[in-house]
């Protein structure tokens, strides 16, 4: 997945695991810039009497960095408590939630805001933020939609936020995908697929049907860019380095009624580019990249440089990918991956366009926030010729697994050396999903990820 | 009494602290040698000072060489003393 469940140790803690991160200029206000940080994913959406919250001992973060160093100049810090209204019900509502101060809601969260500068410097930026409900079902939830969008708050300091159940935008096959790298539109292929499959198939969605917690940030380009004037897309400082972290305090004392929590925060999730901890790192080192910050990555380069996928697609689709194979056998450095994951993409490999934020390697989304949005969005971003999408920057319904597949695939090697011969099947690979296959859909503005499924409708995702 | 500065305010761990929040016994009077402070940044609404109400939890992380961590609020003060190590130890039952 995008980087759900992605390591074994933030696997088990499933409310401080960032599953998907999104930062693209606002089409509707495109002198802003939308961050989106999903946790908790794959939520049952029937899945009460104890729905999903965030921690209230969890620090999330955003963090972009605006020069280049690897270090956040601006962080957005989100803290989470909790209230209960009625401590001798059982239940998360005792009758319908038409509104967010409802006294039928007898579990409300709220949240602070504080922006944290390149000093170290706090600021307050909102506190007691309502969060929405999760959408329960017609009798407990029932105009969802219009409750959720109470919850859309503007910032006093420029901005709009929200933090609450969103549908799980991100369309994936991983039913097939972990059955020995299956896609099911190629599985007639497959080594050991063709043994059993005499067509192709089609591509599944594994998340339709789940929720997640999105943080959603909408903020002027102003506020964290290193200034506040406008910028060509080719000079430094147009490119943001994004990143989203869970934090957790190094000690936890149990006790029956409240638990102690001491010492400083301690990273325990991280999340830049999609899938690079996923795919990218090898499994007994994915606790440990949880850890780190991107300006560590240079440790985590020789795999992004020989990635393991490249080596199996040519032994899972014998014949297929032997440009791949030779390119792998040759043992050539995948410079074109170094640059879209750990450096960004420099001026002159495709023109009018550049993402680059120098030469310090570290897994970060980058956008260039110069880039306007595009008219007509293309899924599958800079590969399908829109530099206005993933891996610059990432919205909400970029095809991001197959943007990923068919870059290691050798889809874009051939952009850094001009003698290498892409396999076809590099720029036709697929899941055979694109972001139709979210039943939830997705919405046109903020918070731009779909209206969450409820449980009543959806009692058994 | 041992006293440790760790830069951005001043720390007592006396001895009543001691066994009020760690629920210790023993604490020994020792001059500590303060070798580190990890000091968090600031986290809004989450931090804490650690001077008055927030619980204190020390950790002994080495007996012998009288290496403490102390976590206090959002900081991590770290601690070297001998006695107060091996007070902690007895009272665990470890000497």
């Amino acid at each position: 997945m995008s980087s759900h469940r992605e390591a074994p140790e933030i696997a088990q803690d499933p409310v401080a695991d960032s599953s998907d991160l999104y930062a693209f200029v606002t089409p509707d206000r495109p002198d802003t810039v939308t961050l989106i940080a999903n946790y908790l994913p794959m939520q049952v959406p029937s899945g009460g009497p104890n729905f999903y919250e965030f921690g209230e001992d969890v620090l999330y973060e955003i963090h972009i960095d605006n020069d280049g160093d690897g270090h956040a100049d601006v962080t957005y810090q989100f803290r989470f408590t909790t209230e209960i209204a009625n401590d001798k019900t059982f239940l998360y509502n005792t009758g319908p939630i038409e509104s967010l101060e409802s006294e039928n809601w007898n579990r409300k969260q709220f949240y602070s805001v504080t922006c944290v500068d390149r000093r170290g410097k706090a600021t307050s930026l909102a506190k007691k933020v309502p969060c929405p409900p999760v959408n329960i079902g017609p009798l407990s939830t029932p105009d969802y939609t219009k409750l959720a969008y109470q919850a859309v708050r503007k910032l006093n300091s420029g901005g709009t936020v929200f933090a609450g159940q969103r549908a799980d935008g991100f369309f994936v096959d991983l039913g097939a995908i972990f059955d020995l790298g299956t896609l099911r539109p190629f599985q007639d292929k497959h080594a050991f697929g063709s043994q059993i499959f005499n067509k192709a198939g089609t591509g599944v969605n594994t998340l339709n049907g789940f929720n997640v917690l999105s943080i959603a940030l909408q903020v002027p380009l102003s506020n964290v860019r290193a200034s506040s004037r406008s910028y060509r897309y080719n000079e430094a400082g147009a490119t943001l380095g994004i990143w989203t972290t869970a934090s957790r305090q190094q000690v936890k004392v149990r006790h029956s009624r409240s638990d102690t929590d001491a010492g400083p925060f301690v990273q325990v999730s991280r999340l830049g580019n999609p899938l690079f901890n996923e795919v990218i790192v090898p499994m007994s080192l994915k606790d440990e990249w949880n850890t780190l910050p991107p300006r560590e990555d240079k440790r985590f380069a020789e795999f992004v440089a020989n990635p393991e996928l490249a080596s199996l697609l040519p032994v899972l689709y014998p014949g297929v990918f032997d440009n791949l194979k030779a390119l792998v056998d040759a043992g050539t450095a995948r410079a074109d991956l170094l640059a879209i994951l750990l450096t960004g993409i420099p001026e002159g490999v495709i023109d009018g366009f550049q993402n680059t934020t120098g030469t310090l390697q570290a897994d970060m989304l980058r956008l260039n926030t110069a880039i306007p949005p595009a008219k007509k969005p293309n899924e599958l971003g800079v590969v399908g010729g829109d530099v206005a999408g993933f891996p610059n920057g990432r919205r909400v319904t970029d095809d991001v697994v197959t943007i990923s597949l068919r870059a290691v695939a050798g889809a874009t090697f051939s952009l850094i050396d001009k003698n290498f011969t892409p396999d076809a099947a590099a720029g036709a690979v697929t899941t055979g999903l694109t972001s139709a296959d979210v039943k939830a859909g997705f919405l046109k503005s903020f918070p731009f990820l779909g209206t969450p499924l409820d449980g009543f409708n959806n009692p058994g995702a | 009494m041992s006293t440790a500065n760790p830069g951005t305010g001043r720390l007592s761990v006396s001895r009543r602290t001691m066994l009020t929040a760690a629920a210790t016994v023993g604490v020994g009077a020792a001059t500590a040698g303060v070798v580190g402070v990890a000091s968090a940044r600031e986290y809004g609404d989450g931090g804490g000072d650690g001077k008055n109400a927030d619980p204190i939890v020390v950790h002994v992380r080495d007996v012998a060489s009288g290496r403490l961590d102390i976590f206090v609020g959002t900081r991590r003060i770290e601690l070297r003393d001998k006695d107060l190590a091996r007070d902690l130890a007895e009272a665990a039952g470890k000497r």
